[in-house]
């Protein structure tokens, strides 16, 4: 499996690279001043490509290394090698769900294609994460949450509990519906977003969410656990 | 013993920061297809370390049954307490 994506990697730094000569040669010949822009931006965008194909390649090979020493270690407990990487990530998957999101608006607007999706993913961890933390809850601060249907309860199943107990004024919920609704609308129909609704979105009604989320949920997250237990999607366990 | 994948690294990150002027798609070539021998070399030579590893402690590894894509989804995207898995999943480094 790594050998695969290397090749794939490596394949890409080659055609890149041509590429990149390609768009250097057309900037430094280019005498008009609009087309001088243009090939520059081609240039450094080719540029940024290759850079990234060649951190790709370093970070497979780490993970391959990485790899070999925890089998090492499965296989022979007393081997104690160190990996080179953490096996949990110490980026923050929110964070670095909404800067995926500015950068791929930031790169010939490809956000417009995917940015929903990412959107969506990036409240969900944060919604669940901060439901699910007992450590934050006033009455289950020792307790730990069963999950039982196999999975977490998903942002919409939570959503409907929170407009149950009437307090969706507090947790912004319609926006959080409009938003499901618009992904579905986007990747089902193929529409194509328009920037200033996702930069809009990203930049006020995502954190809107999350300020709601993480200003009300320590009023109301007990509410909501024992309403998703009577629902038999949790079980608050002692 | 430690893998020595880590020595192909320099061949890929030596092209880190080049400038446009510098870049020979044939260098580049030349250099992928003797980095992609030595990883050849390298996994075997890991994998043989493994499999010896494996049964100087009476460990079986079901190695060819590994080679299968299906195998190789499964120890890649392991799931906590499926009790079919195979724990030991080092061959999906080596796989198709």
């Amino acid at each position: 499996m790594s050998l695969s994506a290397l090749r794939s990697l490596a394949q890409g730094i080659i055609e890149m690279s041509r590429e990149l000569k390609t768009y250097y040669a057309n900037y430094v010949n280019a005498t008009a001043t609009h087309e001088k822009g243009i090939e520059f931006n081609h240039f450094v965008s080719a540029y940024q490509d290759l850079h990234g194909y060649l951190a790709s390649i370093h970070n497979i090979i780490k993970q391959y290394y990485d790899l070999f020493v925890q089998v090492c270690n499965e296989v022979n407990p007393t081997n104690k090698e160190e990996t080179l990487n953490q096996y949990q990530s110490d980026t923050d998957y929110r964070q670095l769900l909404a800067a995926a999101i500015k950068v791929l608006l930031l790169h010939g607007n490809m956000g417009r294609l995917v940015g929903f999706p990412l959107l969506i993913s990036a409240l969900e961890v944060f919604i669940t994460s901060e439901i699910f933390n007992t450590k934050k809850s006033i009455k289950y601060s020792n307790n730990k949450i069963i999950f039982l249907k196999k999975d977490i309860p998903s942002s919409k199943i939570i959503t409907s509990i929170i407009e149950r107990l009437h307090l969706e004024r507090f947790f912004k919920t319609d926006s959080l519906k409009r938003l499901y609704d618009w992904q579905n609308i986007i990747i089902n129909r193929r529409i194509r977003t328009d920037d200033y609704l996702l930069w809009f979105v990203c930049e006020r009604t995502a954190l809107e969410i999350l300020a709601a989320f993480n200003a009300n949920l320590k009023h109301y997250r007990d509410r909501i656990l024992e309403e998703l237990q009577n629902e038999e999607e949790i079980q608050i366990k002692q | 013993m430690n893998s020595r994948i880590q020595n192909v690294t320099p061949r890929y990150t030596k092209f880190e920061n080049i400038l446009p002027d510098e870049v020979r798609y044939t260098q580049i070539t030349e250099e992928f297809e003797e980095a992609k021998s030595e990883i050849n070399i390298i996994t075997e030579e890991d994998l043989r370390y493994i499999k010896s590893l494996s049964s100087s402690q009476n460990k079986s590894i079901p190695f060819n049954q590994f080679l299968k894509p299906s195998s190789i989804i499964k120890a890649a995207f392991y799931l906590e307490n499926d009790h079919s898995q195979e724990p030991y999943c080092f061959i999906m480094l080596t796989g198709p």
